[in-house]
């Protein structure tokens, strides 16, 4: 085996190693979303994609291996980088997806624990505790409402390219820290009312 | 009283009875206490300062000592507080346990250019 086989054979092994990578971190984060098992229509088109970039991956890691000469090596690179860039954009949403459908997990679980805990209060209660049932029901709406906000602005169909921006994470952290900080003052306050009119004696 | 002098018959011992009631027995001994008469009286002041410390040392071992405690501010009983954990508390801990920060898992580093001027071609 000459020097140029050599090298092409260290190329295609590389190129095989990337692809495989590519496509186990994208089923990682497929595995991740499935975990919250949570049915939010909005990441749906997102989680379709990014399960076709996985096959996508797995495609080029097999046809890399069909690559023999330097031109068949340059053939195979040229048609990669045109494709290539649209999957690589799936995984970037594929991880806001992720931090959304756990959001969306978190809420699903509140809202149950809310009924729960309305189920085991006595029959008759003081105004006081009815307002703060109505409070925390009405703040879950907003906390909703906001989680759909940042859905939206994801702008998946419209403008796949924001996700080559810079700031396509960065402009979302902020969101997302409020919408973490106003779940844990909501569950605080559940967490309250349980203890004060749940399970006073416990 | 016996006269002591018509039974003992030794001359001796009768010069030295008369000597006694005459007082001229005591003379050489007055005149050896005058010529030591300072050592006399200092001898006897350190024998009664020694008697006095002996004294002293007998009364200090004799009466109770003073004995120094703490106050008693009595037992200190602990305080058991009732903690209970809420039902709840794993939602809370989920919300706390939410990462924030993005790229949530981080992408590794991909080529997506190999050729065979690749730096990274092994």
């Amino acid at each position: 085996m000459d020097n140029q086989q050599k090298v092409i054979l260290s190329a295609k092994q590389t190129i095989l190693s990337r692809d495989l990578a590519k496509a186990s971190f994208s089923w990682y984060i497929l595995d991740l979303i499935g975990n919250t098992k949570t049915d939010y229509s909005p990441i749906q088109p997102i989680i379709s994609s990014l399960a076709a970039s996985r096959q996508f991956y797995l495609a080029e890691a097999e046809k890399s291996q069909t690559v023999i000469t330097q031109e068949d090596l340059k053939k195979f690179t040229l048609t990669y980088t045109k494709s290539v860039a649209h999957h690589d954009r799936m995984i970037k949403f594929g991880i806001i997806a992720n931090k959304l459908a756990t959001l969306v997990r978190t809420q699903l679980d509140s809202n149950i624990a809310l009924e729960n805990l309305v189920s085991k209060l006595p029959g008759s209660l003081p105004a006081t505790v009815t307002a703060r049932i109505r409070e925390l029901r009405e703040s879950a709406k907003v906390v909703d409402v906001k989680i759909d906000l940042l859905a939206k602005n994801l702008e998946f169909l419209e403008a796949e390219e924001s996700a080559d921006a810079e700031i396509f994470f960065s402009s979302r952290v902020e969101k997302m820290a409020e919408i973490q900080t106003l779940q844990r003052d909501w569950i605080d306050r559940l967490i309250d009312l349980e203890k004060n009119y749940a399970q006073p004696n416990r | 009283m016996l006269n002591l002098t018509d039974k003992i018959t030794n001359p001796e011992a009768i010069k030295l009875i008369n000597d006694l009631k005459s007082g001229a027995f005591f003379v050489p001994l007055k005149a050896k206490a005058i010529r030591y008469k300072w050592f006399i009286i200092s001898g006897g002041i350190i024998t009664v300062l020694l008697i006095a410390l002996s004294i002293g040392k007998t009364i200090f071992r004799g009466s109770d000592k003073p004995v120094f405690l703490p106050p008693d501010i009595g037992v200190l009983q602990p305080t058991f507080e009732k903690t209970s954990v809420s039902d709840y508390e794993w939602i809370r801990q989920n919300i706390i346990n939410f990462g924030t920060e993005l790229p949530d898992p981080v992408i590794p580093f991909f080529d997506n250019i190999i050729d065979l001027e690749s730096d990274n071609i092994y």
